[in-house]
């Protein structure tokens, strides 16, 4: 019995069947494994990953019969110690970040017992979830790529796990498993748009260190050199029409500080908006050009965004404060992206009882700027003279540093009259402290300050070293006004922004971006941030706002028949396209001699000799030969080929020699 | 009690559907016609992890997160054709059967030949409560399988549905066909021992003794051979011994037919199946070269030799009034 492929004999009837995994699926599932972990490369504290490493070692050794599974004892301490290590790494339990952690731990400890398939596809159901969880802190072009490869190599696993030849790295694998995930990829797009969206359900903090990244709710000295050292990325804005504000005007308002007590700036207690009554509305006046942008702010664990003043976001999730701030109801914890629209000429009204906050200083504190501030106020003439004149002041003797000297008690007394050298919190600092004591109203600001524009993008790129302070000063006719003491000190740095004003000992200081600054580094880095930026606004801009009007232009008017139809009829499309193929396939299984043989029949027939009924292959074309004489001996070859495929078997014709044939038809 | 019920009634309206869906056939083409998907247990807990990732991603609002959960959720759509597509073109069909003892084994064999060119990969056949064998088609387009079926009565052995079924590629959706092959295993009876000896029939008249056999007894002097210590004295060939050629044993042989009957008449009082498994044995016990008949009630098999004899006796056996025994 040669032509038997292969001969088995069953001859077994113990209980349930085990089964086993065997050494392809293993050496798969260690792949993926591997790499969904590496996924959490950015996210996972280092220790995490040293247990992956040697999970994965001890597998590997267990798989080539070096070492033994752990016991049972063993595995306990795995899990106590990890357990423990978590306890100990993260302090605030309540948030996904230790979630994940212990997902991971499980994830690997459980490597060290699979023997089953069934524990191999538990391990892989909880591969597929890590890998999305990875996507709770990182949404960039990398990671979803890496992704995606995970997902493949997941799948892949599942595959060879289920299949009893196939081998995980072959051609048959890769071509079988990414034939499986493109032919998806319609019907995810489909479901991801058309599927509702609700809000979110219950929440649970991401990070379990909520440790703010970028502007804080208070200011001491110190704290804005400490943040400008930093290159990382504070938000992206990207202007509609090709109206962009001029360099000077790129003030991003966060908060308003108006408390003072000697040393620190900060909010006016119980002026956080939720947990006390409504925010009461001042009035805002405002005319004049607008801009109108689109802001995708990065992580900052802070309830506030940033915006040019006076802005209006017609986002539901955000709500303006007495002083103008833009606030969130939760911490903003992960990537959001909001649009806004900004007026450069506008006008304020404020309530009394805040305006004599404004002008409230602690006691005790800064007697000689007081003094000097009073003494100033009685010889100018108007408070703009006075403004100017202090101004002057700054510009003449102060100098714009990233490490001034350290400050006493009498921070602004020896700002002003000793150290004379500061950073923008020293300066809006000072010249609040300055305005009050003059008994003219002004607070603090804090936001950022420019931003590189990528040319490549038409985008503005604003980083952490943008960070900025200024003062707000109450004109009685046209209200809160912009004043910044550091533009009369280092004007560069509104100009140009904070790189190029710093001196070449301060830009040491500066985190290192780690590659050597050329010109076509930059342009490189600039490039690869617009392609980024591209992927986050469009990976971030499908929400439900924009699923219901996606929707509505669809549908015409969202009811529930409509889209029940939209979400049925494309899979009812596909169904029936599939099922056509696959029944036509199995109703009659084409042979490819069959389809030679009707091919040469169409042809000759379609060359003028019709076939007759029961008559055979080779008098049909005896006949054509006296039609066509000029393609006698074509007509005689393909008669006696075909006639020979027709009476053998239909695994003895080679792809080759069927395509010959084909082309040889087509040539008659 | 309701639930036996239930049960039975579910079973033989099952039974019935198939019988009309998946007539018996000594082949079957598996198609859309026969082959039935559902979900298996590992896709019921694909689901719940489907399920759980929608949560997470709708409650961070994570597109990413929503597409990985739609991906997968697409995943188990594409899956149902592909796993239908990995029975559907399969020709099954029987070549033949090896006959067993009730209580035993038969085998039937199989041949499996696909009408295309795609690859079939982890397809498993079983009989009920047998381990299901796994076959593969890649390179090859056709393979053949033995597969065991416990006999559980004599006869014309019927199997039960085969089920053919198949997880590949991912393992969520489970595709499968329960075949009814027409491929009657022949059931000898259980062989029972017994201590009742066949008849011994010798041959009185002697018209053909030169082509009887013999064996070994007092009548016929049949040679000499060597002496073995225990040999009767009285059969020692002393003449040889003073002519000096060392002990000898004079051998003797009779003229007796080794003819047995195995009749259904000697186990009296015994069941029809207590009887056919006690003759079944006793036929077994049967050396080679050993010459027996068997008498059946209506059913007279004169005496023979060989194992095409054996074989035709068992049949005898086997198929001895077995309708009856259904």
């Amino acid at each position: 019995m040669a032509f038997f492929g292969n001969q088995k004999i069953a001859d077994s009837s113990h209980s349930k069947p085990k089964k086993y995994v065997n050494r392809q699926s293993l050496l798969g599932l260690l792949f993926a494994q591997g790499s969904a972990v590496l996924l959490h490369f950015s996210q996972a504290p280092i220790w995490l990953l040293l247990l992956a490493v040697v999970v994965f070692i001890w597998r590997l050794q267990i798989l080539r019969s070096q070492w033994s599974f752990p016991n049972r004892f063993v595995r306990l301490c795995l899990v106590i110690f990890s357990m423990a290590a978590v306890v100990l790494y993260y302090k605030e339990w309540y948030a996904l970040e230790p979630m994940v952690s212990l997902l991971i731990i499980a994830f690997l400890l459980k490597l060290l017992e699979v023997d089953q398939q069934r524990d191999a596809l538990i391990l892989i159901f909880v591969g597929y979830f890590v890998t999305a969880s990875a996507f709770l802190f990182d949404q960039g072009i990398i990671s979803t790529l890496l992704g995606i490869f995970v997902l493949w190599s997941l799948t892949a696993c599942m595959v060879v796990l289920h299949g009893s030849r196939i081998q995980y790295l072959s051609r048959r694998t890769v071509r079988m498993v990414s034939v499986l995930l493109i032919q998806s990829v319609p019907l995810m797009l489909l479901m991801l748009f058309v599927f509702p969206r609700i809000g979110a359900l219950w929440s649970v903090p991401i990070q379990s260190s909520s440790a703010v990244t970028g502007v804080s709710d208070s200011m001491s000295p110190g704290d804005f050199s400490q943040l400008t050292r930093s290159r990382k990325l504070a938000f992206r804005v990207s202007f509609d029409d090709d109206r962009i504000p001029d360099p000077s005007q790129r003030y991003w308002r966060g908060l308003v500080f108006t408390e003072f007590d000697g040393r620190r700036w900060e909010r006016p207690k119980g002026a956080n908006l939720y947990k006390g009554k409504e925010p009461d509305k001042t009035e805002f006046i405002a005319d004049g050009p607008t801009f109108n942008y689109e802001v995708i702010l990065e992580p900052t664990n802070t309830p506030w965004i940033y915006s040019i003043p006076l802005a209006e976001v017609t986002d539901k999730r955000f709500i303006r404060s007495a002083a103008n701030e833009m606030w969130l109801r939760d911490p903003v914890t992960q990537r959001i992206k909001y649009k806004a629209s900004s007026t450069l000429n506008y006008r304020t009204r404020e309530r009394d009882e805040r305006l004599k906050q404004s002008l409230m200083l602690p006691k005790g504190y800064n007697p000689r700027s007081i003094e000097m501030a009073q003494k100033w106020r009685r010889e100018s003439i108007s408070t703009e003279n006075y403004i100017k004149k202090i101004l002057n002041f700054y510009n003449q003797k102060f100098t714009y540093t990233l490490s001034p000297p350290k400050l006493g008690q009498h921070t602004v007394d020896e700002f002003l009259f000793s150290s004379q050298s500061g950073f923008c919190e020293h300066f809006s600092s000072s010249f609040v402290v300055l305005m009050r004591a003059a008994g003219i109203p002004a607070r603090v600001v804090v936001g950022y300050q420019g931003g590189k524009w990528n040319d490549a993008d038409n985008y503005l790129l604003v980083r952490q070293y943008d960070a900025h302070a200024w003062a707000e000063v109450w004109f009685s006719d046209k209200g809160w006004v912009r004043v910044d003491p550091t533009a009369a000190v280092a004007p560069n740095r509104i100009e140009q922004g904070l790189l190029d004003t710093l001196s070449v000992a301060d830009q040491d200081l500066l985190e290192h971006s780690g590659l050597p600054s050329f010109d076509w580094i930059n342009r490189l880095s600039l490039k690869w941030d617009s392609i980024n930026y591209r992927w986050q606004s469009w990976v971030l801009s499908y929400d439900q706002d924009t699923q219901s009007t996606f929707l509505k232009k669809l549908l015409g008017e969202v009811t529930s028949t409509r889209l029940a139809i939209l979400l049925i009829a494309p899979g009812m499309i596909m169904l029936i396209i599939f099922g056509f193929f696959t029944l036509r396939n199995i109703s009659k299984p084409t042979l490819r001699k069959v389809k030679l043989y009707q091919a040469l029949i169409r042809r000759l027939e379609r060359r003028g000799v019709p076939s007759v009924a029961g008559e055979p292959l080779t008098d049909h074309c005896k006949r054509a030969t006296h039609t066509i004489p000029d393609k006698k001996d074509l007509i005689h070859k393909l008669s006696h080929s075909i006639n020979t495929c027709l009476y053998s078997s239909e695994d003895d014709i080679s792809n080759h020699s069927y395509k010959e044939l084909k082309q040889l038809i087509h040539r008659l | 009690m309701i639930k036996k019920i239930l049960n039975r009634t579910w079973k033989s309206f099952l039974h019935n559907w198939l019988k009309r869906r998946i007539p018996r056939q000594s082949s079957h083409l598996l198609r859309h016609d026969n082959i039935f998907i559902v979900p298996s247990k590992t896709g019921l807990g694909f689901v719940v992890l489907i399920i759980l990732l929608w949560l997470l991603g709708t409650n961070y609002q994570n597109n990413l997160i929503l597409s990985v959960t739609f991906l997968l959720l697409a995943l188990i759509v594409i899956c149902i054709h592909h796993t239908y597509a990995q029975l559907s073109g399969l020709q099954i069909s029987v070549t033949k059967t090896h006959p067993g003892f009730v209580g035993n084994k038969g085998v039937v064999d199989l041949l499996i030949k696909r009408q295309n060119l795609r690859a079939y990969e982890s397809v498993e056949l079983a009989w009920p409560g047998i381990d299901p064998i796994t076959i593969s088609l890649i390179d090859e387009s056709q393979c053949s399988v033995s597969l065991s079926v416990p006999l559980t009565y004599r006869g014309r052995f019927q199997p039960e549905r085969l089920k053919v079924s198949t997880h590949f590629p991912l393992g969520l959706i489970v595709a499968w066909s329960y075949l009814d092959f027409d491929a009657p295993v022949l059931a000898y009876p259980q062989p029972v021992t017994s201590s009742v000896q066949p008849t011994k029939q010798l041959l009185d008249d002697t018209d053909d003794v030169f082509h009887q056999p013999m064996v070994a007894g007092h009548e016929e002097f049949a040679g000499l051979r060597e002496y073995y210590p225990g040999d009767s004295l009285r059969s020692i060939d002393w003449r040889a011994m003073a002519r000096g050629q060392g002990l000898a044993t004079r051998t003797y042989e009779d003229y007796v037919s080794q003819q047995y009957w195995f009749d259904w008449q000697q186990f009296e009082g015994m069941s029809r199946e207590a009887r056919l498994s006690r003759l079944c044995d006793s036929i077994l016990q049967q050396e080679n070269d050993s010459i027996y008949g068997l008498r059946l009630p209506g059913l007279n098999i004169e005496p023979g030799q060989g194992e095409e004899h054996r074989k035709q006796l068992l049949e005898a056996l086997a198929l001895f009034e077995w309708e009856k025994n259904i």
